[in-house]
């Protein structure tokens, strides 16, 4: 789909989730259902509802360390899984402009993980560039100065490795750290959010020369980029790290095949979901992080960070309840010390007995 | 002043509007076993209004992983090709247009 086949201005629908992924290349592009899209065959058209719009507006340039995953993680654990609903997430400011297509397409890729319609870059020169690879020219979007329902700003400077825990994305949180490193039963790299090939470019840098140390698959998301990747020798050098590459496509992400988790296993996947029962049964878990994130985790066999740290996880602090008094916060049995790390292990009890362990 | 959402559907947030798909994408999952049955029962019978727009990519579970994967698949080749859909099957490089 990534591969000129959207342009900026079109309306664009697909059966799927993630069709919002087109958004990066100034189209409205967004996720139907399969009887909509069956009236769309029939009709040529449909309907909408004009969608109000939050600006992120992206300010400064990464660290070496993060890429546009760190950002969507971050963005999407600030705005919540409902956060966005039916709304549009337009990207903007210098931070959106220096992003690459591939990055762009990350980001717009996982707009509806926090209910988004679908996210948005206005085309430019960058977006130019992309499309001529395909023969198409196009016309720049210049934003106006247009009536938003939120702004929300980002410092990419200020971004870090982030990590999207089991089950349910973006609910840790905010700065909570990673206990250690978990080990890993296996990596998975690919997908529409980081398939692309500049993701397996950056993946095979990081393990070059070197062997993982769990299962590790590698899934190109189109049959083009793993035509580059074989000519480049990208592909020979994640297989002679000793991964495992597939056929292109959604491999293990939605659970049907190849590379599908075990009862009980761990992951960590470059994916857009880690709901429950998705990419493996049976109280599989798995981690959703960016491609450096994946290749430093790979080659040790355990969760760890681009620089070789914690990880930090993404995630605004957890919605509980709006009625919520201070025995409910921490029960009177446990105030018979002041030891703070003591009621950090009972907070909220009484309530949800899970969260603090969590 | 308008979002880009707004420049695209051609009206303010919260208004409704109609308007043409530039391009219709489904796969072998949603297109197949799902959006094929409900064009049928709709009494499409493959005569869609602008075929040239529609998009079917195998993706999700390709190459098939079991017979009945593959019954599928080979149903909602047959369809497409009927439809006039633009088909990118196994091995197929992405088409342009």
């Amino acid at each position: 789909m990534s591969e000129g086949r959207a342009l900026p201005g079109e309306v664009v629908v697909g059966a799927d989730s993630h069709s919002c992924t087109m958004g990066a290349f100034g189209a409205f592009s967004t996720g139907v259902g399969a009887t909509d899209m069956a009236a769309i065959w029939a009709e040529g058209s449909t309907w909408f509802r004009v969608p109000e719009t939050i600006n992120i507006e992206l300010t400064g340039r990464l660290p070496a360390c993060c890429e546009a995953k760190d950002i969507v993680l971050t963005v999407t654990g600030e705005i919540g899984m409902d956060g966005g609903t039916y709304r549009a997430l337009e990207y903007t400011g210098d931070g959106a402009a220096a992003l690459s297509m591939a990055g762009r397409l990350t980001l717009c890729n996982m707009a509806i993980e926090c209910g988004a319609k679908t996210g948005l870059f206005y085309a430019d020169k960058t977006t130019q560039e992309y499309l001529a690879q395909y023969g198409h020219r196009i016309e720049r979007q210049d934003p106006e100065d247009a009536t938003y329902c939120r702004e929300l700003p980002v410092d990419l400077s200020d971004m870090e490795p982030v990590l999207s825990v089991p089950h349910r994305g973006y609910r840790g949180p905010p700065g909570h750290r990673v206990c250690g490193h978990p080990p890993l039963d296996q990596v998975f790299v690919g997908t529409c959010t980081n398939g692309r090939y500049e993701d397996l470019e950056r993946f095979a840098h990081i393990v070059r020369g070197k062997e993982v140390a769990c299962r590790t698959i590698v899934i190109p998301a189109s049959r083009a980029i793993m035509q580059k990747a074989a000519e480049s020798g990208v592909l020979a050098e994640i297989i002679a790290a000793g991964c495992m590459v597939g056929p292109p496509g959604c491999g293990p992400c939605l659970g049907m095949h190849m590379g599908v988790l075990g009862e009980g296993e761990v992951a960590l996947s470059t994916a857009n979901r880690n709901f429950k029962n998705r990419m493996g049964v049976g109280g599989a878990e798995y981690y959703l992080g960016s491609v450096a994130t994946a290749a430093a985790s790979a080659l040790k066999g355990e969760i760890t960070s681009p620089e070789g740290g914690i990880m930090t996880l993404s995630g605004p602090a957890v919605c509980i309840g709006t009625d919520i008094d201070t025995d409910l916060v921490i029960a009177g049995r446990y105030l018979r010390t002041k030891d703070t790390s003591v009621w950090a292990e009972h907070v909220f009890e009484d309530l949800d007995p899970t969260l603090a362990p969590r | 002043m308008s979002t880009l959402s707004e420049r695209i559907l051609g009206g303010p947030a919260g208004s409704y509007v109609d308007r043409d798909v530039d391009r219709a994408f489904a796969h072998d999952g949603t297109g197949g076993v799902l959006a094929m049955e409900a064009y049928r029962k709709m009494g499409g019978n493959p005569k869609p209004a602008r075929p040239e727009t529609v998009s079917i990519i195998y993706d999700h579970i390709a190459p098939a992983n079991t017979s009945h994967t593959a019954s599928l698949q080979k149903e909602l080749r047959a369809f497409a090709a009927a439809a006039g859909f633009v088909l990118t099957d196994v091995g197929v490089a992405s088409a342009t247009s």
